[in-house]
């Protein structure tokens, strides 16, 4: 493993490597290693934060304002107190050592991308995933600014959700150790997510694509009724394709991205042409391989290069339980014995 | 008393205790029906009928049950109880998903182990056999009957539960009846060996047309008809190709589902008879023409309905009508193999015995051998002259004709007649016999309303047959008016307008076959034979079950 401190090439890195650098960059290694495309980037180890932690004395006044501020149980106190300590941690500078090894790092990217200043997502990775709980940062540019970034995120482990999700899960609320994945942004023509099995019905034998213009930022957020496919697995044949009505999309703007309205042409438009589809689909396969059961996947087609090349993948892992899928044959007999 | 077998006589007292209603099967085996058949009926038949929802780990029913009450043969429905239900149900979603998944292939299984050993059976040296390979053939054969009951219901009951099952998904999906023309079409147009016989019937039909011999057939009469033919050159080349036909099917008999009526083997003049009345109706009048049309426009049919079908329910149609096109197949096929062939093989061996017995004495009548038991037929194969069986023929003919009297009085049911929803709903095969009624007559302004139908309308005259005897009467282009069809009475759907019957349900034989041909008609109305003349017009519309006389 190539290992630089506290920074680790995404491709080197595996499964094992969760308590190390997080979930969603350990995944992201395991999915370098079976071939599909990820973005170009680094992770930055749970360590560093530690290791920040340790060099900045602030462990200390951490716990104070935990024990003074204690209570999640109302969202004024527990905004209060996730307020406090973000502003305490992004008030800190980064110890030299780690804020020199991530700037070499990004440099190097920069380097290979052939770019001065690359643009870059900032991501958290907890070592338990813990969904839109805490932030990301797109289109960063600049080592400066991703240094800014690293620390932003490290603090958005204290936002008052992020805790309170760590409470319900009976995780350790003021410990909360993360890694953080600095990737090249996908300038994405299209994205969203491909769930592996139909969440809702249990059906593992299809798999089931959300897309929308622009980044994924809008499907994996809601805020929009996405384009929806669905796959069966096998012969990878387009079952079913809904192409909703698309009114925004996320797309890049100066030191971050926003939701716009997307160009009355393309909302009525299929995000996906079936050849993108049944390529996702395919990768979809392999991935549910690898990881042994049903995957939840980010994915992104790139507006600049054309299917296949175009498509990366930003994320993945195991779905929640399906329920208990009913098939066609199931309902038969359920009308066989009302 | 129900011929020696005071265990399948009715008892009011307890059967209507632990059964709803009882139902008079009229469908196949009209009454009264002869003791050889009620011991093979009651002993294979109704061990079939319990096997098959045994074997299927059925929730809802274990079977049938059956009494005899004045030589009519009577059925009701085994409930299981909630407790039953709950226990059964896991093992029968299991069964039920493989059968689901390819619902042909469970009678397709049957099919081979049935026709290599029927064809064997068929095939023994009865006149030739030692009185102790007769006995050891008859062992055989009756107990090969077993087995050929259990072919019988197991896909009877799968199958039979995808089609009512389909008729309600039609219903809700697409607003689509069984009395709808595009029920039919969706389940017409498949390959069946039954019906290829009666295509054969028409292709040796069209030969004696084709070789000139259409006067000839018209001319004579049933019984002078072969030796007509036989006095010119194409006459005779022409009764050739008849002979190998009634060679290869002479196991076929008019009332096959009884043992009583001859083969064809026995009495070659019985298909002559249907023959005859095809040469002289002519060609293209006959149903089994239709044919690769039905087939056509059953596929064109599959496509355009699924299109309508919203996608998410597409799989579970798709599977389900399956089913139910397999369960239509199955119900007129099956019937080659179990009461033509398997029946046949019965009849063949105890008419060998009669004949036996007759000649060394000990009956009068080679026939006398239906008023037997099976065991008693083997007691006297065994030990021949050393017994008297006449004391047993006599008696039991005696009571066999005393119930002959009775035809057409016995009550359509036994108990509470409003139950008969209730026990269709728990078995879904008792359709066949029984279906609660859509209306009353005065109520909808027609003379007889049915509780099903097959679609069309159609007008003409009647021609009312009481049993199979009249079944000769029925002439090209009458509406045909009976108690019940069984099917026997297949070729006639082939030249009639339309059928009109008493009894049935909505699995019944007539319904089936009526759609096969593209006939209208309506079951179960009860007293179309009392209602209705021979020669009156009469109007029948299976798409509302109704019909009308019109003079």
């Amino acid at each position: 493993m190539e290992e630089r401190g506290f920074i680790y090439s995404i491709e080197a890195l595996r499964k094992e490597d969760n308590d190390l650098v997080g979930k969603k960059c350990a995944n992201l290694g395991e999915l370098a290693r079976i071939g599909v495309m990820v973005p170009q980037g680094f992770a930055i180890c749970v360590g560093a934060w530690e290791r920040f932690v340790q060099v900045t004395g602030i462990g200390r006044a951490m716990k104070r304002l935990f024990e003074e501020e204690a209570g999640l149980d109302t969202p004024s106190k527990g905004q209060r107190m996730s307020q406090a300590m973000r502003e305490l941690i992004e008030a800190q500078d980064l110890p030299d050592e780690i804020g020199q090894a991530i700037k070499s790092s990004y440099r190097e990217l920069c380097r290979k991308a052939g770019v001065s200043q690359l643009s870059v997502a900032v991501r958290s990775a907890g070592a338990v995933s813990m969904p839109g709980a805490m932030e990301t940062y797109l289109n960063i540019r600049g080592e400066d600014e991703v240094l800014k970034k690293v620390l932003r995120v490290w603090s958005s482990a204290y936002t008052y959700r992020a805790m309170l999700y760590r409470h319900h899960q009976h995780l350790s609320v003021d410990y909360a150790p993360i890694g953080v994945a600095v990737l090249q942004l996908v300038d994405a023509k299209s994205a969203g997510v491909l769930m592996t099995a139909n969440p809702t019905s249990g059906n593992t034998a299809e798999m089931i694509i959300e897309s929308n213009w622009g980044l994924g930022e809008s499907v994996v957020s809601g805020v929009m009724n996405p384009d929806r496919f669905s796959v069966a697995k096998d012969g990878l044949t387009i079952s079913s394709r809904v192409v909703n009505r698309k009114m925004k999309r996320v797309i890049p703007k100066e030191g971050g991205a926003e939701l716009v309205d997307t160009p009355v042409e393309l909302q009525e438009t299929s995000s996906l042409t079936d050849d993108e589809v049944r390529e996702l689909a395919k990768a979809g396969c392999r991935i549910e391989s690898h990881f042994g059961g049903p995957t939840d996947i980010e994915w992104a087609y790139d507006a600049g290069t054309s299917c296949p090349e175009s498509l990366y993948f930003l994320q993945a892992r195991p779905m929640k339980p399906l329920p208990k899928y009913r098939d066609a044959v199931d309902k038969i007999l359920d009308m066989m014995l009302r | 008393m129900a011929f020696d077998w005071p265990i399948y006589e009715f008892d009011e007292e307890t059967d209507l205790k632990h059964y709803k209603a009882w139902v008079l099967g009229t469908q196949w085996y009209p009454p009264p029906l002869v003791p050889l058949f009620v011991d093979l009926h009651f002993t294979h038949g109704k061990y079939g009928m319990q096997y098959a929802p045994e074997m299927l780990s059925d929730p809802k029913t274990k079977g049938w049950d059956w009494r005899l009450m004045k030589g009519g043969w009577y059925l009701s429905v085994i409930e299981t109880t909630e407790e039953e239900k709950k226990q059964r149900e896991p093992a029968w979603r299991e069964k039920m998903r493989k059968i689901l998944e390819n619902p042909r292939a469970i009678w397709e299984n049957y099919k081979p182990a049935l026709r290599e050993k029927l064809h064997a059976f068929l095939g023994f040296d009865y006149s030739g056999a030692s009185d102790i390979d007769l006995v050891n053939h008859w062992l055989e054969v009756w107990n090969f009957n077993k087995y050929v009951q259990e072919a019988h219901f197991y896909p009877m009951y799968a199958l039979g539960q995808g089609n009512i099952t389909f008729r309600r998904l039609l219903k809700q999906l697409l607003n689509i009846t069984p009395a709808d023309p595009l029920y039919s079409e969706l389940h017409s147009g498949f390959e069946n060996e039954y019906t290829k016989i009666i295509e054969k019937m028409s292709t040796i039909s069209d030969l004696a047309i084709d070789l000139d011999l259409q006067g000839t057939f018209k001319n004579s009469s049933p019984d002078e008809l072969l030796n007509n033919l036989s006095k010119s050159e194409n006459g005779r080349k022409w009764i050739g190709h008849f002979n190998a036909f009634v060679k290869e099917h002479g196991f076929m008999r008019r009332r096959g589902e009884e043992l009583c009526t001859p083969t064809w083997w026995e009495d070659k003049e019985l298909p002559l008879y249907d023959i005859q009345r095809f040469v002289t109706a002519g060609k293209g009048i006959r149903s089994v023409e239709m044919k690769p049309k039905l087939v056509e426009r059953r596929k064109a049919l599959e496509e355009e309905l699924l299109e309508k079908v919203p996608p998410e329910e597409r799989e579970m149609f798709q599977k389900l009508m399956a089913c139910s096109q397999a369960s239509s197949v199955f119900s007129e096929e099956h019937t080659l193999y179990v009461e033509m062939m398997g029946f046949s093989s019965v009849r063949l061996t105890a008419m060998e015995f009669g004949r036996r017995f007759t000649a060394r004495g000990i009956m009068d009548d080679p026939e006398d051998v239906m008023y037997l038991h099976h065991d008693e037929i083997l007691h006297g194969g065994i030990i021949q002259e050393r017994c008297n069986l006449k004391k047993l023929t006599n008696k039991r003919k005696a009571e066999y004709q005393g119930y002959r009297k009775l035809e057409g009085t016995l009550p359509m049911v036994l108990g509470d007649p409003s139950k008969i929803g209730e026990l269709v709903d728990a078995d879904v095969i008792f359709a066949v016999n029984a279906a609660p009624p859509i209306a009353r007559p005065e109520e909808v302004g027609a003379t007889l309303v049915g509780c099903a139908g097959a679609p069309g309308v159609a007008e003409g005259t009647a021609m009312v047959c009481m049993g199979e005897e009249e079944m000769d009467k029925v002439v090209p282009g009458v509406i045909l008016v009976t108690p019940a069809t069984t099917a026997s009475w297949t070729p006639v759907f082939n030249i009639v307008k339309a059928v009109v019957t008493d009894g049935g349900g909505y699995l019944t034989h007539a319904l089936i076959v009526a759609r096969e041909f593209g006939i209208p008609a309506v079951v179960g109305t009860q007293e179309a034979t009392q209602k209705i003349k021979s020669g009156q017009r009469i109007k029948v519309d299976g798409n509302l079950c109704r019909v009308w006389v019109l003079d």
